[in-house]
C-alpha cells in the first residue's frame, strides 16, 4: 500500500533548483532512509511534504488526501509528522509541558477556555505513556532548553509522536550522538513506530543505521533521484557506490 | 478550580472589607484604579506575556470599552448588567476586526499595526463630536442607574459600593484571565510564544489562536476602560491616545511579564510613584524614565520573579544576619 506518493515536483529558491522533477512513493509500513550528500535537497523535500514550503510544481498525495497546497497545520492532522534535524522543542517549558502541547492539539481539547490543563487526568495521562515510552519519564519536571542534546532531539521526538502520526519525517534524528546513543535511539525509534505501526522516512548520515533498518532506500543528489531500491541494490549500485557510500561499506 | 474559587473569595472578603478598617478616600481611591490599571496591564500580558506579541495599541480596547459603557449610560436606558455586556460584545467585535489584520503580520509589524488602529480609533472618537463629545469628551458625568440585584436594589452611586463594584468586577475578570491561562487553551499560547513553527507542527494553526487570544486581551481591556469610565464618570480621548497603550507596558516591564500578577504589582508601583511625584512634574518623566531603564537592564524579568526565584531572599538573610546578628533569618 502506498502512503504517500510525489510527481514531478520541483522547488527552486530564486535561480537555484534545489528539488527537480522529482517522482517517488513511500510504502506504508516501511522503514525509508532517504541519503544523499549535503545540499542534495533532502531536507527540502521533508519542508515541502509537510507544508513548510510550496514547491514550484508538481503534486503530492498522502492517504488520498492532495497535501502539497495544504499548510502545515493541516497536514499534521491528516496524520503526518515531523521532527527536526536542528532541535526544534519549547526551550522555556518543562519536559511534561513539551509533550502536553502535541497531546492537548491531539485530543482537540486547544479551544477549552474553562478546563484546567493542569489536572486534566486523560491528558496528564496519555503525556505520562508517552514520556515512558521514550525513556524520559523521571525528566519531565526539567527544563527541556536545558537538557543534553541528545535529550532535546528525544523529546522533538517525542512531540512527533505525540501526534499520534501515521507517517513520521524524521531529519537525522541522531545526529550529534555518541555512536552508543545513537544505536539506543534508533532501537527505540524502531520499536516505538512498529509498535504503533508507523510508516517513517528518515534523513541520516551514518550508513551503519541506513542499512541496518531501512528495508527502502532514496539516493538523492542535486534534487534529483539518483537510485532508489532495497539495501542490497543500493549498496551494489556501482554509481551509488562511487559517490556517497565509499569502498568500505560496499563490502 | 476549588483553590482558584478560595483565592478569589478571600481577596474579595479582604478587599472589600478595607474601607471598614482603613476608611481612608485614599486608600479606596487607591485600591480602585490599581486594579482597574492592573487589570489593564493583564488583560495586555495574555499577548505579551503569555502569546509573545508585543502590541503597542491596547488603549484601542481600553477607550472602546470606557466610550460605549458611557454613551449607553448616559443616552440609553440600559442597565448597568447590560451595558456591561455591551462593553464586552463591543470589544469582542472591535478585537476580532483589529485582530485580524494584526495577527497576519510578526513581531515589530504586528506592534506597529496595533499603533496604527488605536490611532485609528483615536481620530474616530475625536471626530464623533454629537456622539463622543470629540476633544473635550464625554462630559457631564456617566448615570449610576441602581442595579436589580432580585431580592433588592444597589444603590452604586455611594462611593462605598461603587468601591464594592469595582472590586467586584475587577476581581472576577482577573480570575476569569486566570482560569483561560491556566486552560489547555492558555498551554498552547506559551508554546506559541516559544516556538509558532514548532506549533503548527503539531498541527495547530496558530493564527487562529493567537486571534482569539487577541479577542480575550481586548474584551478584558475593554472591561477595565469601562471601569475606569465608570469610577471617574467620563470618558476622555486620552483613555485611546497612545500613551495610554504605553502604561500597561511600563507595568509589565515593572512586574514581570512571566507571573500571572507580576503586571498588577508593576500597577501599584507606578501609582504610587505617580501620586508622589505628581507634584514635582517636571522630575516625572526624568524618574519614570530612570527607574524603567533600571528595571530592564538589571530586573530583566521584573520585579515579582526577581522576589521569587533569585537570590535576594538570600542575600537579604545573610545580609541580617551580618548587620543584626545571627537568628535573624529573613526568609
Amino acid at each position: 500500500m502506498i502512503i504517500l506518493e510525489a510527481k514531478n515536483l520541483y522547488k527552486a529558491f530564486g535561480k537555484t533548483q534545489v528539488i527537480q522533477n522529482l517522482s517517488f512513493t513511500i510504502k506504508e509500513g516501511e522503514i525509508t532512509s532517504i541519503i544523499g550528500p549535503n545540499g542534495a535537497g533532502k531536507t527540502t523535500l521533508f519542508n515541502l511534504c509537510t507544508g513548510q514550503f510550496r514547491c514550484n510544481s508538481g503534486e503530492i498525495h498522502y492517504g488520498g488526501h492532495r497535501v502539497d497546497r495544504l499548510r502545515t497545520h493541516q497536514i499534521v492532522r491528516l496524520g503526518i509528522g515531523r521532527a527536526f534535524q536542528i532541535c526544534n522543542i519549547f526551550p522555556e517549558l518543562t519536559v511534561f509541558e513539551n509533550i502536553r502541547i502535541p497531546v492537548i492539539s491531539h485530543l482537540r481539547i486547544g479551544l477549552h477556555f474553562l478546563r484546567e490543563a493542569g489536572t486534566t487526568e486523560s491528558v496528564s495521562e496519555l503525556v505520562f505513556q508517552i514520556l515512558e515510552n521514550i525513556g524520559m519519564l523521571e525528566r519531565k519536571d526539567h527544563i527541556a532548553g536545558k537538557l543534553d542534546h541528545g535529550e532535546m532531539k528525544l523529546l522533538d521526538i517525542g512531540i512527533a509522536l505525540s501526534t499520534e502520526p501515521r507517517l513520521l519525517f524524521l531529519d537525522e534524528p541522531t545526529s550529534g550522538m555518541t555512536p552508543d546513543e545513537r544505536k539506543r535511539i534508533m532501537k527505540l525509534i524502531e520499536q516505538v513506530c512498529i509498535k504503533k505501526k508507523i510508516t517513517l522516512v528518515l534523513i541520516e548520515h551514518d550508513m551503519d543505521v541506513v542499512f541496518s533498518i531501512s528495508q527502502e532506500i532514496k539516493v538523492l543528489n542535486h534534487g534529483q533521484l539518483v537510485a532508489e531500491g532495497a539495501p542490497e541494490e543500493i549498496s551494489q549500485n556501482p554509481q551509488v557506490v562511487e559517490a556517497y557510500l565509499g569502498e568500505s561499506i560496499a563490502l | 478550580m476549588k483553590k482558584k474559587a478560595a483565592w478569589t473569595l478571600l481577596v474579595l472578603i479582604i478587599l472589600c472589607s478595607v474601607p471598614l478598617f482603613i476608611p481612608s478616600g485614599f486608600v479606596m481611591d487607591m485600591v480602585i484604579q490599581v486594579l482597574i490599571l492592573g487589570l489593564f496591564a493583564v488583560s495586555l500580558n495574555i499577548l505579551i506575556g503569555y502569546t509573545g506579541m508585543v502590541s503597542f495599541g491596547h488603549s484601542a480596547f481600553y477607550g472602546i470599552g470606557a466610550y460605549t459603557l458611557g454613551i449607553l449610560l448616559q443616552k440609553t436606558s440600559f442597565t448597568i448588567p447590560m451595558a456591561l455586556g455591551a462593553v464586552v460584545v463591543f470589544s469582542a467585535v472591535a478585537a476580532l476586526i483589529i485582530g485580524f489584520f494584526c495577527t497576519r503580520l510578526a513581531a515589530i509589524y504586528f506592534a506597529m499595526l496595533t499603533l496604527a488602529f488605536s490611532q485609528v480609533v483615536y481620530a474616530i472618537v475625536t471626530k464623533l463630536d454629537s456622539l463622543t463629545g470629540g476633544y473635550q469628551g464625554l462630559i457631564g458625568g456617566i448615570p449610576k442607574p441602581k442595579v436589580n440585584l432580585g431580592f433588592a436594589t444597589w444603590d452604586i452611586s455611594l462611593f462605598s459600593n461603587l468601591y464594592i463594584f469595582t472590586v467586584i468586577v475587577a476581581v472576577i475578570s482577573l480570575l476569569l484571565i486566570k482560569i483561560i491561562i491556566d486552560s489547555p487553551f492558555g498551554c498552547i499560547l506559551k508554546a506559541i510564544r516559544e516556538n509558532p513553527q514548532r506549533t503548527s507542527y503539531v498541527g495547530i494553526n496558530a493564527r487562529r489562536y493567537q486571534l482569539i487570544a487577541f479577542v480575550f486581551s481586548g474584551v478584558f481591556g475593554g472591561i477595565a476602560g469601562a471601569l475606569m469610565a465608570f469610577y471617574v464618570s467620563g470618558a476622555y480621548p486620552d483613555f485611546i491616545f497612545w500613551t495610554t497603550s504605553a502604561e500597561p507596558i511600563f507595568m509589565i516591564l515593572i512586574g514581570g511579564l512571566n507571573t500571572f500578577l507580576g503586571p498588577m504589582i508593576g500597577a501599584l508601583v507606578l501609582f504610587l510613584l505617580t501620586t508622589n511625584l505628581k507634584a514635582h512634574a517636571e522630575l516625572w518623566g526624568l524618574v519614570l524614565g530612570g527607574i524603567l531603564i533600571c528595571f530592564t537592564i538589571i530586573l530583566k524579568k521584573g520585579l515579582t520573579e526577581f522576589f521569587y526565584g533569585s537570590n535576594l531572599s538570600r542575600w537579604l538573610g545573610n545580609f541580617s544576619r551580618s548587620t543584626f546578628g545571627k537568628g535573624q533569618d529573613v526568609r
